[in-house]
């Protein structure tokens, strides 16, 4: 299993990438920025990203709306965000977005639904 | 001195000679000392980079074990494997205040983000360290930003036995170390905000968002009975008071609120009217009615006391009283009659029609005003 992890906190990345990792879910990539991620999705093929909605360059939702739209991939996409604002929310979930998780949250919960969106 | 020369030439002495070489030595030296201090600071610099990165690093890879890993058992008693990763943070940090505070940033950074057992992991890991005497430190110093940082650090970290420490920056004359600490007061004490019984001062906007916007996530039951402050000597607070007794429903405030109708501030009693509308307070609609009759001269009151009417007025009763306003000077109250009434249904419709204006213009206006898409939406 390949997972993205997009954002531009490295602490937070690294958390991530060390729980994930842990639970034996895969490989885990990180892309600090919009273009980076944008880069590595054309590039590769992952089996969920994991994405911030505030980074330089590209947003987490242009990210989403790059993936469905441009490169017609239907890969899991989690967006995290510090934003839990309604309209924000269904805007990330209209544009193809499969889970939303409000900062601050609880890795263990991260870690479950990123379990239950690889196993379906 | 200046002589002539073999050629006819006037040469200027020895001794000018000797200043102009002392002084060009002078400027070599200093030009070649900024040079060197230059190049120290830049290497220094770039040592204490090199430094904190790796420390970021090395930090990072303990607290992700801290995070991740089940800490803490079910009892709340100390995982072994807690302790260790305690003792590996204290042998990386030492005495030096730099690592110190370099660990208690990484700390606030994943605190920030995360939630449940991991940001209590971390809370615990600043108290264990312990960390607390070095934010404490910061309270002394001159710059009014690390004195802040210092606060944030105690109140993000819930360090309760601090708020003696916190607590004399209430009256800052920094109104970011202000704001800081009425923010770190209300999170560590065991009751929030009892501080604002004895706060003599302004607290401004920025605060009471702040404020507000804490308390929105802490346990309703720690949430206090906001009628305490209504009667507090600041203007500033009693309207804080009033606003979270509203945005808090907290029903029991109601008699209070009814009572500040009665205030000489207008702007308490505009407050005090937009609650009980709120409040959904219709047991002192009496009230409010009363307040109508005397709010022609405060177009604030006049228009909450209208916008409290859609809510809690009685259709039949007050329609006639509300109906006074459409001959008022003022547009703004006109429209707002015109709201009030339309809310009403029938019985405001009727007394629209019935209404013997004194300028038909006027009210047509207001009408009009309020049938606008834009308007009515809004």
């Amino acid at each position: 299993m390949k997972i993205l992890v997009c954002d531009d906190d490295d602490a937070l990345v690294s958390m991530i990438r060390f729980k994930l990792s842990r639970e034996g879910l895969g490989e885990v990539f990180k892309a600090t920025d919009g273009k980076e991620a944008q880069k590595l999705v054309t590039e590769t093929r992952f089996n969920l990203i994991i994405t911030d909605i505030h980074m330089p360059f590209h947003s987490g939702l242009e990210l989403t709306s790059f993936v469905r739209q441009h490169l017609k991939d239907s890969t899991p996409i989690i967006v995290l965000s510090a934003e839990g604002l309604e309209d924000t929310v269904l805007q990330a979930f209209e544009i193809g977005a499969n889970d939303f998780i409000t900062k601050p949250f609880s890795p263990t919960e991260l870690a479950v639904r990123v379990k239950r969106i690889l196993r379906k | 001195m200046i002589t002539v020369g073999e050629f006819g030439l006037a040469v200027r002495g020895p001794g000018v000679v000797d200043i102009i070489l002392t002084v060009s030595y002078a400027l070599l030296a200093g030009a070649t000392t900024m040079v060197a201090v230059l190049f120290l600071s830049r290497v220094l610099k770039s040592w204490l980079e090199r430094k904190e990165e790796s420390l970021r690093r090395r930090y990072q890879e303990i607290l992700n074990k801290v995070i991740v890993n089940a800490t803490f058992s079910e009892r709340g008693s100390v995982h072994p494997a807690f302790e260790f990763y305690m003792a590996e943070l204290r042998l990386c940090t030492g005495n030096s205040a730099f690592a110190k505070e370099i660990l208690i940033q990484q700390m606030l950074t994943l605190k920030r983000n995360l939630s449940g057992n991991s940001a209590r992991a971390l809370v615990r890991a600043y108290h264990e360290i312990p960390l607390y005497p070095e934010s404490r430190r910061k309270l002394g110093s001159s710059r009014w930003h690390v004195t802040a940082t210092g606060i944030r650090a105690l109140f993000e970290m819930e360090h309760v036995d601090s708020v003696e420490y916190v607590r004399p920056f209430l009256h800052s004359r920094n109104h970011l170390i202000r704001a800081q600490s009425f923010l770190a007061l209300t999170g560590l004490e065991k009751e929030p905000l009892k501080f604002l019984g004895g706060f003599r001062g302004f607290l401004s906007r920025w605060i009471q968002i702040n404020l507000y916007r804490y308390l929105s996530g802490v346990d309703t039951r720690r949430i206090p009975s906001f009628r305490q402050w209504f009667g507090h000597a600041d203007p500033s607070v009693r309207r804080f008071a009033i606003r979270m007794a509203t945005q808090f429903r907290q029903q029991d405030a109601l008699p209070s609120l009814a009572d500040l109708l009665y205030e000489a501030d207008a702007s308490i009693v505009g407050h005090a009217v937009h609650a009980i509308g709120e409040l959904e307070g219709f047991e002192h609609r009496h009230v409010v009615v009363r307040l109508l009759a005397h709010a022609w001269p405060y177009p604030s009151v006049a228009q909450k006391t209208l916008e409290c009417l859609i809510k809690i007025g009685d259709p039949s009763k007050d329609a006639h009283r509300v109906a006074r306003y459409l001959d008022h000077p003022s547009g703004l109250l006109r429209s707002a009659a015109v709201r009030t009434l339309k809310a009403f249904g029938d019985a405001g419709d009727e007394v629209i029609q019935l209404h013997d204006c004194a300028d038909p213009g006027r009210l047509k206006d207001a009408i009009s005003h309020f049938s606008d898409p834009i308007i009515s939406a809004a």
